[in-house]
């Protein structure tokens, strides 16, 4: 991949060891070994191409995001656009949790997508990306919601308080 | 039952979506994977049915599969299928699945290149969207070749949702496909300034991507991001173009002048920290780029660092290393604006993050100078001590270290100070550095010369405490310094105050216990110092005494003759034998002392590590050549070249010898006890205390009782680093004080001579003396060695192919392919290029034209640079730029013009770039000289014309001599094949015709040259066909339209165009009437000019070198299908050879044969026909027999030479 951002990844905290990609387990150890108060940048290895990508992620509850970029991005600029990802999430899922994620993965694609595109970042207006992923999409809620009704012994509230993601407010940068 | 569990599970396998797969992967945590390859069955049941819904929900959960880590490759093609549904929520969960799972080498990715193109140009920009979202992620370099044009036309969509996505995915199309960058780019460009926000900034984005990699092709757009600049609210739009002029910066230093002013305003008002920190960054780039003396730049830089300092204060540990990141920066090149800064970095090695200590530490590397040097180090030294972790104590030492042996010890004043560091730093518990400290030792020592006598006092005492060292419990580490100790102490014995209580020291029992490699430094530095004891008490006379210390000697080496080190025994039994030698020849009072040192006279000094490199590689050695064939493969493996590069490393191989050596000991310990321990036969016996040595070789093996040192180290007599600050501070105040007083008298006197001299009694780092006479020893290196380091650039880089000069026009071929019926295809069109397709054809082009072609083109290029240039010139500069000294060149160029006026009428072209140098030079020189070199201009013309008149298809030396028998053979003035086609005020034409092989076609280059203070402009040819020759039009113009010439002329300035003909008959001359018309436009107004020209096309132009062997021509002569003719041409003065060359290169024959003053010559028309020459030197005179299927050719071209001869 010739990018700029050349790779996003969320993780939990548990960390799944079954993941075969390597990429995966080495940055979930970089990340998740770092203390709350450092400084959320991580020169580049050779796992993710070299010295001059860094991985930039934030830490929300339980859920690291990560993205790996090249020196042409700014490192703070990609700290907000983290934040304005995890804000559309949090919009779009009316209050995001980590299970929101997990289930509707297609739509987190579709988010991604609209904000970022062949490595550039192509949209970062929340309502402007709300607003064309929801495009089309309102059928397919309404047939999971129809679907989840006949199954009573599925918990219908995967809305648990303590993972449910907080979105703080952060660096202003417009 | 059986029946109603199948149905279920049919029922089941419609019902599943990605929810319930995702929730049946979490409550099937034990048996995850049989659970998934159940349902990837299930999945290949649904893939096989006919409802896209179906088929669709199937690929999604494939793709949740995919992502945890599954391979879904097989359902490439299904994917496909859900790809071209028509709703758009499939078609969306296709290309999802597609961007996940594709990549190049997906075979079926080529099936998609319509599916593609259908929704790329589908009415609902949502399907476009998808489209363009999903080829981002999979394109391939046949779907960029392909769909190029397409993604192209949707760069200019009416919806700005689908403008941005298109110009973001042309970076991608660029990457795959490099040859589409050139087309695209203009519209690329148009981008920058489109209405929606976020298309331009889409195509700021993708053009600082582009750039970054290839600056310099980059340059010319600066004015326009500079606009954007000064213009855009959009923070990322500001930080993409300040990014790109830090870039840009090092390439155009002048950009750099102009940027500071709007990047401090930029610094001075945004609150965003993001655009704040990149302007900091862009503007210390610049900085960095503009060489020294831009005085007013030291208020940015003051602005950056207070910014800085400011980011760094701040508790968001982002801002703190960013801001130390970039303070690194500054520091490279304004070290003084940080320095004052120390405060703020030295509270940063309190930080509680370490990576922000590290950071900071790196500062501090770069931030010392002579007079702060000891402070900081002093600071550091408390940090060791109470640092918490060996790790970050171990970088805090080599930071030390470091810091105060960079470039070569620069800023160390008083190496007194460092020795005592050093000495300070070995107490330090558990380091893994001893040998960085042992390192620093030996080369201060060896390197200061000052110093010596210090360090060697320095170095006994060490010595005589090394129990103290030795023992704590991590020997291994710090003992190393011992090794450096002895070894000082050794060479540089002179300087020992009791050498022979070091030399008791050093023989101590306790010494057995260090690793080998520093006891075989022992025993060998304890000969040379007691060989300078000798000397010293042999010139005492003391004879008693020395026979003592043999004596010593005698008693204590052979305890080391037992050690289980090799290297030590060795060394101590041969030492034992030779001082053994030494007690006989005592014993008969001999004196031997001056025998003993002559072992080590001469001094070691330091090679620099790459002194073997660079030793220069002997004239006609090829190292890669085989001395001898090679042997077999296992033997030549046996014998490694090791010994070859012994020399180079001598300090590190003294290390590593010994520590080899405990290796292979170790290992063949092992495989001795292994063999043992099989061996049956064997008895094993349990090691007795005095046979300990033979089994267990290494001295780890030895118990050494711990010691155990709670009360901190303080070892008596060691001075401590502390006093020397103290008593350096003091030396400088001295210092300061004899240099005020002295400054004082000197301005007394100065007042005194009634002069102000305001000179601040600052102290700068120079001021400061060093304290010791530093003489440090420079590295030796080999004679003649060769100054190179190479600078390698990745071939493998993916963006070297997008290194595209954008500011060239485009030519025809470039453009992108579009889809198109094939007839169309083939339809052959008329080249609309003016690039000659006789040049491309041609598979033999004459050399000479070649070679003048290249140099046209280059001439071109450079042209067009100059043009780029001076837009962008333009742009930068703000004042007039001042009048340059008259380059040399000029000069010369004037003399050249003044005293040979016939160099440059032989060659026009030549002088043609002349003139442009000069018109350039011109302008700018002051108006005095214009004025004389007006004169000199108006001079030429004439000198052209009368020479002119000779003209055409003749090139003469004028005033050469005739008759003149000694210069007969002078070497031939240069020639040109381009004659003069017409001139006026503004412009002067001057062309060449040559053939080509194929097609009857002829190529005419013109040279226009604007003589004019005007630009030429529209310039258009309108030739009048005859039946014969016509000239090659575009495509659907008619015959009486002109042919415009691709580009425009500023003044002084000359180019060439290239035009085709094709002639129907070749055997007579043709003239052609012609009309150049232009637009000539200066200050005071355009006007519309016309100059009329003739073409003359003689049949020499239709004639192209070929090449003939004799046989051949032999066989042509023969063949009696050729008819003949023949001149005479008298009163011949010139060289046969120069006759050749001069028929050779204008009427484009080559040699066949020579003999004496007889040669045979051969030329091939276009259309074929074979022209064969004998030509006869006889006294004055020429005869040319011609053999040639066309007699009117033949008579035609020999009538053309017989004019070119008679100017001979």
């Amino acid at each position: 991949m010739h990018a700029k951002i050349k790779a996003i990844l969320i993780f939990n905290n548990h960390g799944n060891e079954d993941t075969q990609q390597q990429v995966i387990r080495e940055t979930f150890h970089l990340v998740s070994k770092r203390d709350e108060n450092v400084f959320n940048f991580l020169e580049g290895g050779l796992l993710i191409g070299g010295s001059d990508n860094k991985l930039i992620y934030r830490h929300y509850a339980k859920l690291y995001f990560v993205f790996c970029v090249d020196s042409s991005e700014s490192e703070l600029g990609i700290l907000h656009l983290i934040q304005v990802f995890v804000e559309t999430l949090d919009k779009s899922f009316e209050n995001v949790c980590e299970l929101d994620l997990i289930f509707h993965i297609d739509k987190v694609h579709n988010i991604l997508a609209e904000m970022v595109m062949g490595g550039m970042v192509s949209e970062t207006n929340i309502n402007e990306i709300v607003t064309q992923i929801d495009v089309g999409l309102v059928p397919a809620c309404a047939v999971s919601a129809v679907k989840n009704m006949n199954l009573p012994e599925i918990p219908r509230n995967i809305n648990i308080g303590d993972i449910s993601i907080k979105v703080p407010n952060l660096l202003s940068f417009k | 039952m059986a029946l109603k569990m199948v149905k279920g599970s049919i029922d089941r396998m419609f019902d599943k979506n990605l929810q319930d797969l995702v929730r049946g992967i979490r409550n099937h945590k034990e048996d995850e994977a049989k659970y998934i390859s159940q349902c990837i069955d299930e999945i290949k049941q649904e893939l096989k049915q006919d409802n896209i819904a179906v088929k669709a929900n199937a690929v999604c959960k494939l793709t949740y599969l995919q992502m945890l880590g599954y391979d879904i490759s097989w359902a490439a093609f299904n994917i496909i299928e859900v790809m071209s549904a028509s709703k758009f929520t499939f078609k969306r969960i296709g290309y999802l699945a597609a961007s996940q799972s594709f990549h190049e080498g997906t075979d079926v990715i080529m099936l998609t290149t319509n599916q593609i193109r259908k929704d790329l140009s589908s009415p609902s920009q949502y399907d476009t969207g998808v489209a363009l979202t999903g080829l981002s992620c999979f394109v391939t370099p046949d779907l960029a070749r392909d769909l190029a044009n397409d993604i192209m036309t949707l760069m200019s969509h009416t919806k700005p949702y689908i403008r941005k996505k298109a110009v973001l995915i042309m970076y991608k199309v660029f990457l795959k496909y490099p040859e589409s960058l050139r087309p695209a780019f203009p519209r690329l460009k148009e981008k920058l300034e489109d209405p929606d926000p976020g298309v331009q900034s889409a195509a700021v984005n993708v053009i600082c991507e582009l750039a970054r990699r290839n600056p310099k092709n980059y340059l010319s757009l600066a004015p326009l991001f500079f606009k954007l600049m000064t213009s855009s609210t959009n923070n990322w739009v500001l930080i993409k173009i300040i990014k790109l002029f830090g870039a840009l910066t090092p390439l155009e230093p002048r950009l750099g002048k102009k940027l500071i002013e709007p990047l401090t305003n930029l610094i001075h008002s945004t609150s965003a920290m993001s655009l704040l920190y990149e302007c900091v960054n862009t503007v210390i780039a610049v900085l960095i780029s503009l060489s020294s003396g831009m005085p007013n730049h030291s208020a940015s830089i003051q602005l950056c660092v207070q910014k800085l300092r400011i980011l760094i204060e701040d508790s968001d540990q982002n801002l703190k290393y960013l801001g130390l990141l970039a303070m690194s920066k500054i520091l490279k090149t304004h070290p003084k604006s940080v320095q004052s800064h120390k405060d703020l970095i030295l509270q940063c090695l309190d930080d509680k993050d370490e990576s922000i200590r590290l950071r900071a530490l790196d500062l501090l590397y770069g931030m010392v100078s002579k007079k702060n040097l000891m402070e900081i180090v002093k600071k550091l030294m408390t940090h060791v001590d109470k640092a918490e972790g060996t790790t970050y104590r171990d970088e805090l030492l080599t930071k030390i270290i470091d810091i105060c042996s960079q470039s070569n010890y620069q800023h160390i004043t008083n190496f007194e100070w460092y020795i005592s560091i050093l000495v300070e730093l070995t107490r330090l518990e558990g380091t893994r550095h001893g040998h960085l400290i042992a390192a620093q030792m030996l080369d201060v020592a060896i390197r200061v010369k000052a110093i010596r006598k210090f360090a060697v006092s320095q170095m006994s005492t060490l010595l005589d405490n090394a129990h103290l060292v030795a023992s704590s419990t991590q020997r291994n580490g710090i003992c190393e310094v011992l090794y450096a100790a002895a070894w000082i102490c050794g060479e540089f014995s002179e300087h020992l105050q009791e050498p022979q209580h070091t030399l008791e020291a050093m023989l101590r029992p306790k010494v057995t216990t260090l690793p080998g490699h520093i006891q075989a430094v022992y025993v060998q530095n304890v000969v040379k110092l007691y060989a300078s004891i000798l000397q010293q008490k042999e010139q005492a006379a003391d004879m008693e005494e020395a026979q003592a210390v043999t004596q010593l000697m005698v008693d204590r080496l052979p305890q080391f003759v037992q050690s289980a080190d090799l290297e030590v025994q060795e060394r101590a039994s041969c030492i034992l034998q030779l001082v053994k030698h030494v007690q006989k020849l005592q014993a008969k009072a001999v004196p031997v002392a001056e025998e003993v040192s002559a072992l080590f006279a001469g001094e070691l000094n330091p090679v620099a590590p790459k002194a073997q490199k660079k030793v220069p590689v002997p004239e006609g050695l090829d190292l890669d050549a085989w001395i001898n064939e090679p042997l077999s493969d296992s033997e030549s493996e046996d014998e490694k070249p090791k010994a070859m590069f012994h020399e180079e490393e001598q300090r590190q191989a003294k290390h590593r010898l010994p520590e080899v050596d405990e290796e292979e000991l170790a290992r063949r310990r092992e495989a001795r006890k292994q063999e043992q321990a099989n061996n049956p036969f064997y008895i094993k016996s349990s090691p007795s205390p005095q046979k300990r040595y033979q089994d267990t070789p290494g001295v780890e093996h030895i118990p050494v009782v711990q010691i155990d040192l709670s009360v901190p180290l303080k070892v008596p007599g060691l001075p401590l680093s502390d006093q020397y600050v103290r008593l350096e501070e003091e030396r400088r105040h001295r210092q300061r004080l004899e240099k005020d007083k002295r400054r004082k008298k000197r301005r007394d006197k100065e007042k005194k001579g009634k002069r102000r001299h305001s000179s601040l009694p600052t102290e700068s780092d120079e001021d400061i003396a060093p304290a010791q006479q530093v003489d440090i020893v420079t590295e030796e290196m080999p004679e003649n060695a060769l100054p190179s380091d190479e600078d390698d650039k990745d071939p493998n880089d993916p963006y070297r192919a997008l290194d595209i000069d954008l500011d060239k026009p485009l030519a025809d071929s470039e453009k992108l392919p579009v889809q198109k019926h094939r007839n169309a295809e083939n339809a052959k069109s008329p080249e609309k290029e003016d690039v000659p397709v006789v040049e491309k054809k041609s598979k033999k082009p004459k050399k000479k034209e070649k070679k003048h072609k290249e140099k046209e083109r280059e001439k071109e290029k450079k042209k067009e640079k100059e043009r780029k240039g001076e837009d962008l010139d333009f742009w930068l500069s703000t004042t007039p730029p001042p009048a340059p000294v008259p380059s040399t060149d000029t000069l010369s160029a004037n003399t050249n013009t003044d005293a040979a006026p016939k160099d440059e009428l032989e060659e026009p072209r030549r002088e043609a770039q002349d003139g442009e140098d000069q018109d350039q030079d011109q302008e700018k020189k002051p108006s005095k000289h214009k004025k004389k070199h007006k004169k000199e201009r108006e001079e030429r013309p004439k000198d052209k014309k009368r020479s002119r008149k000779k003209l055409p298809g003749s090139e003469e030396a004028p005033g050469e001599p005739v008759q003149n028998g000694a210069l007969e053979e002078g070497p031939l003035p240069p020639m040109s094949s381009y004659s003069l086609l017409a001139e006026n005020s503004y412009i002067k034409m001057t062309y060449g015709v040559q053939g080509s092989l194929q097609d009857s076609q002829v190529t005419v280059s013109i040279i226009l040259e604007n003589r004019s203070s005007s630009v030429l402009k529209s310039m258009e040819l309108s030739v009048l066909d005859s039946l014969n020759t016509r000239m090659a039009r575009p495509e659907g113009s008619s015959v009486h339209d002109g042919v415009p010439v691709p580009f425009q002329l500023p003044p002084g300035v000359s180019n060439e165009a290239q035009f085709v003909f094709t002639v129907q008959s070749i055997v007579m001359a043709q003239k052609l009437k012609g009309t150049l018309s232009f637009i000539a436009k200066d200050d005071e107004g355009a006007t519309h000019e016309k100059l009329d020209f003739k073409l003359h096309f003689s049949c020499s132009s239709y004639l192209t070198t070929t090449p003939c062997y004799s046989d051949a021509f032999a066989k042509l002569l023969e063949s009696g299908d050729l008819s003949m003719s023949s001149i005479r041409v008298d009163g011949i003065s010139m060289s046969f050879q120069n006759l050749l060359t001069k028929i050779c290169f204008h009427h484009h024959f080559s040699v066949v044969e020579r003999v004496d003053s007889c040669a045979s010559m051969y030329s091939r028309s276009v259309q074929g026909h074979h022209v064969c020459l004998l030509v006869k030197r006889g006294e004055n005179s020429v005869s040319v027999d011609g053999k040639c299927s066309d007699a009117t050719l033949l008579s035609n071209v020999l009538e053309e030479m017989k004019a070119t001869l008679a100017t001979c």
